[in-house]
């Protein structure tokens, strides 16, 4: 290559530096590089060197970004500063500069006579800078181009002699040297920056008492940033042997996470057992490269160091090979303990963490269990207060220890007095061949079931009465130092009782009350066959009559029972018809008549008749049962009188006025006997159910108790009233009194 | 002559009954409406045996068969208790006291004429108290046998 004749002013412009050997240029570059280390001052220094040293119109400086194959604008000289920031700007990739490509990939300068013919040229850069000549020489550093360094002549298509060539690239050498100082001590500053910042926030972390999954994701992060590796993954070995893994990447290098997880369990593993960093610059190639990712190639772990104790490991991956320098090696593995500290203080305040958590969620329980007893025992109390039947607890010496206000009521002992009485005091008991309360108590703290079970006893209350009881015991185990008691819950059954008494009394005396006419029936029936008697036919008359007789009562005891079952049920429903009282009356004495022929039976009846709206056979019962109670109570011989009167005056009793305010007019009939009379007490109870005088008399008289019971139902569905009034010894006087249409 | 029986019952009616089927057997019968003038009878004429009712006004049976069996006149006349009251504590009640049959309301004349006629004529006053006694022990098994008390529920 001869240098261009037009280029000789030029040359000789500068004959001493262009006759100047090598060296004494290298040095002039030195110089100017030397003075500093910062890249960017000794980029700009380079290209202004370089510039003034070669008399081009133009220099520029590119570096090479082999990670992501771009040129990154380093400096240039010879155009206008506010131009030159901008120029920096501009990335170029590999592809679009051809001229830096081929330099790089041929590692040879490349000369451009005639910019704007050569086909290698940005023809727009070009014109933009109305450049003729180019050189392009890359920047060598131990093999590798770091980059290019552009000369540029605009004044002059620009001859490059190959003294000019080969004295540019000794300049482009010393450049690279220069260059890469710069960046070597950039990156160590940088780095020195990073880790005080990541040691930093380290501490940070530790201040503030993160929570242990917290802090190994910083940890991990913090490692990753400051040695910008593409994976990062930190393993835990835990005391109970348990091994946690804990992995941090970017999301978009999911594929390579992947790959870590599956290599680290063994890495780590060495890791741990060397007890030292392992570093490993070549990764298995087919390790995690499916899907076109770039495999991990790069590895460097190292120990989490605690009180000479191995807790861990820390370990980076990268997607280039030989990554790793040993600066850095050494630099993670100081951060790794650093962060083993921060990992323990955060276990530990985990670990407290989770302690006081669990004492405070137990607190709690206990605050709820302790509120539920409350609310339970309030409950209990409120039971046990104002339950209806008596409840009592025991001790094993027999001693009331508690005792509820139904017991007061049952018992007849105030609360404050029972209470440590003895139960054969308070609740001493009739035994009917069934254990007293006192017993069963005691039965139940000797076996100690806790199975209730019931029981009946009879019991004397204080004031002497007897209460039938239904009790039911259990046995409350010993808690606490006290106990064991027997509780007994104690019903009044009396009532109960009564009435099944009053049940069984009543079917045995409707047992008795059907038998009496069916004795008869049955007797004289059997006698008028028995062909062997030969009867005369009067007395087979009378027979037959006896039977009809007989067969009457019985159908008015059914008819009272009737009666009284539909009274029960509410369905003694009256069917009003107009009736004549007198020939009712007529009736009843008539029927009643043949069959008492041992008494006297009288009436006094007006002559003419007397019409009620009532039920006919309400009120042919009634008086039916009025007249036979009559005779049943009056001695043999004894006289009972019907009387029947139309009364508009004053009567005893009976309401004069009608609910309307009419006065109102009564039909009154009475039956009057001579018999044993009804003792003034009694009076107001002979109108109840199944009530019965109790003199000796009246208990040997059949007798269901239900006649005047119905009679009173019939004179009150008729809106009647009925009453009686007796001399005992001398008789009873029954009056009925029916309001008249 | 005929042996005399007196019927003690308040009820006309069972009277004329017991009284027609004995007098149809050969006995005599005297009757008494009630327990008061049933033990004057018993004591004015010592009947051969009694029949007696239980429910009755003025004295019940239960005193009179008492009375009975108290006075030495009557105390070795055999009574038959005739009666609605057919439960066995009843029936016991009447053994012991000295009945020495009992009767329940209804009954069949006939049985009632032959057991008159058992008592009368073919049992003398030992082969009676034998039998009221495996009576009052045969009664007795019975009400054992009954369960002492009802289970709740029915």
């Amino acid at each position: 290559m001869a240098l261009n004749p037009g280029n000789i002013e030029a040359l000789t412009d500068y004959p001493v530096r262009l006759r100047a050997d090598e060296s004494a240029l290298l040095l002039e570059i030195a110089k100017a590089t030397s003075s500093t280390l910062d890249l960017h001052e000794v980029l700009d220094r380079i290209a202004e060197k370089t510039a003034r040293l070669t008399g081009a119109d133009r220099c520029s400086l590119w570096l090479l970004d082999t990670t992501h194959d771009l040129l990154v604008p380093g400096a240039i000289y010879g155009v206008d500063p506010n131009f030159a920031r901008q120029w920096k700007r501009r990335f170029l990739t590999i592809r679009e500069e051809r001229l830096s490509q081929e330099a790089i990939g041929t590692g040879q300068p490349v000369v451009v006579l005639d910019a704007a013919s050569d086909p290698r040229t940005d023809k727009s850069a070009v014109d933009f800078f109305g450049d003729k000549s180019f050189l392009v020489v890359p920047l060598p550093h131990k093999g590798r181009v770091i980059g290019t360094l552009f000369l540029n002549h605009i004044s002059h298509h620009h001859h490059y002699s190959t003294q000019e060539i080969s004295v540019v690239q000794a300049i482009a050498s010393q450049s690279a040297v220069a260059i890469v100082n710069a960046q070597l001590y950039e990156e160590s500053r940088r780095q020195r920056l990073e880790v005080l910042a990541s040691f930093r926030r380290i501490g940070d972390a530790l201040a503030a008492g993160l929570d242990l999954d917290e802090t190994l994701r910083l940890v991990v992060e913090l490692a990753r940033e400051m040695l910008q590796a593409t994976v990062g993954a930190l393993t835990l070995s835990f005391d109970d042997g348990g091994v946690d893994e804990v992995q941090w990447a970017p999301v978009d290098v999911a594929h390579q996470y992947q790959q870590a997880v599956g290599t680290l369990p063994e890495l780590a593993a060495e890791v741990v057992r060397r007890g030292e960093p392992l570093y490993i610059g070549e990764l298995r190639e087919e390790v995690g490269s499916q899907g076109g990712v770039k495999p991990l190639r790069t590895y460097v772990g190292v120990p989490l160091r605690l009180r000479g104790e191995i807790i861990g490991t820390l370990g980076m991956y990268h997607s280039l090979p030989r990554k790793f320098s040993p600066n850095e090696v050494e630099l993670l593995a100081s951060f790794g303990n650093q962060a083993a500290i921060a990992i323990d203080n955060a276990r530990l305040f985990t670990r407290l963490q989770r302690k006081v958590d669990e004492l405070s969620a137990a607190a709690a329980r206990n605050a709820d269990l302790y509120t539920n007893l409350q609310v339970e025992k309030q409950r209990l109390d409120v039971i046990f207060r104002n339950s209806s039947d008596a409840i009592f607890m025991v001790d094993r010496e027999g001693q009331i220890v508690a005792f509820n206000p139904a017991a007061e009521v049952l018992t007849g002992w105030p609360v404050s007095q029972a209470v440590g009485r003895g139960i054969d005091d308070v609740l001493c008991g009739v035994t009917n061949g069934h254990p007293s309360l006192a017993e069963a108590t005691a039965r139940v703290l000797a076996e100690g079931t806790v199975k209730a079970t019931l029981v009946e006893a009879t019991i004397l209350t204080r004031n002497g009465s007897y209460r039938d009881v239904g009790a039911s015991y259990a046995y409350v185990p010993p808690r606490n130092g006290e106990g064991p008691y027997a509780l007994a819950v104690v019903r009044d059954i009396s009532h109960q009782k009564e009435v099944e008494r009053l049940k069984s009394d009543f079917i045995s005396m409707v047992s008795h009350e059907l038998r009496t006419p069916l004795a008869v029936i049955k007797g004289y029936a059997a006698t008028l066959l028995n062909a062997q008697l030969h009867l005369e036919p009067e007395r087979q008359q009378k027979f037959i009559r006896g039977i009809n007789d007989a067969s009457d009562r019985l159908t008015r005891l059914i008819d009272n029972l009737l009666s009284v079952s539909r009274l029960e049920s509410g369905r003694f429903k009256v069917n009003p018809q107009l009736l004549d009282l007198v020939e009712l009356v007529h009736k009843v004495i008539g029927g009643v008549h043949p069959s008492v022929s041992s008494h006297r039976l009288r009436y006094e009846l007006p002559t003419e008749r007397l019409i009620v709206l009532a039920d006919r056979d309400q009120i042919e019962q009634l008086l039916l049962n009025l007249v036979t109670n009559a005779v049943k109570y009056s001695p043999a011989g004894g006289e009972v009188v019907v009387t029947l009167r139309d009364l508009d005056g004053k009567l005893g009793q009976v309401s004069q006025l009608a609910p309307d305010g009419e006065p109102r007019r009564w039909m009154v009939v009475s039956v009057r006997d001579c018999g044993i009379g009804i003792p003034a007490n009694q009076l107001p109870f002979i109108f109840d159910k199944f009530y019965r005088g109790d003199s000796p008399t009246v208990r040997r008289v059949a007798g269901t108790g239900l006649g005047l019971y119905i009679c009173k139902s019939i004179v009150e569905a008729h809106q009647g009233q009925i009453w009686a009034e007796s001399e005992p010894g001398h008789g009873s006087t029954f009056f009925v009194a029916l309001p008249r249409e | 002559m005929p042996e005399t029986i007196l019927v003690v019952d308040d009820d006309v009616d069972i009277c004329e009954i017991v009284q027609v089927n004995l007098e149809g057997a050969g006995y005599q019968v005297l009757r008494a409406t009630d327990g008061a003038k049933g033990l004057v009878a018993a004591r004015t004429h010592v009947p051969d045996l009694i029949i007696l009712d239980v429910l009755m006004p003025e004295l019940d049976g239960w005193e009179v068969l008492t009375q009975l069996i108290r006075d030495p006149r009557t105390a070795d006349r055999p009574v038959i208790m005739l009666t609605c009251r057919g439960d066995d504590q009843d029936v016991l009640r009447g053994l012991e006291l000295g009945a020495v049959e009992y009767v329940t309301k209804p009954f069949y004349p006939e049985d009632l004429v032959a057991s008159v006629r058992l008592l009368l004529d073919v049992c003398d006053p030992a082969m009676r108290e034998a039998r009221r006694k495996q009576l009052i022990r045969g009664r007795q098994q019975t009400i054992r046998n009954l369960p002492a008390t009802m289970p709740r529920g029915t």
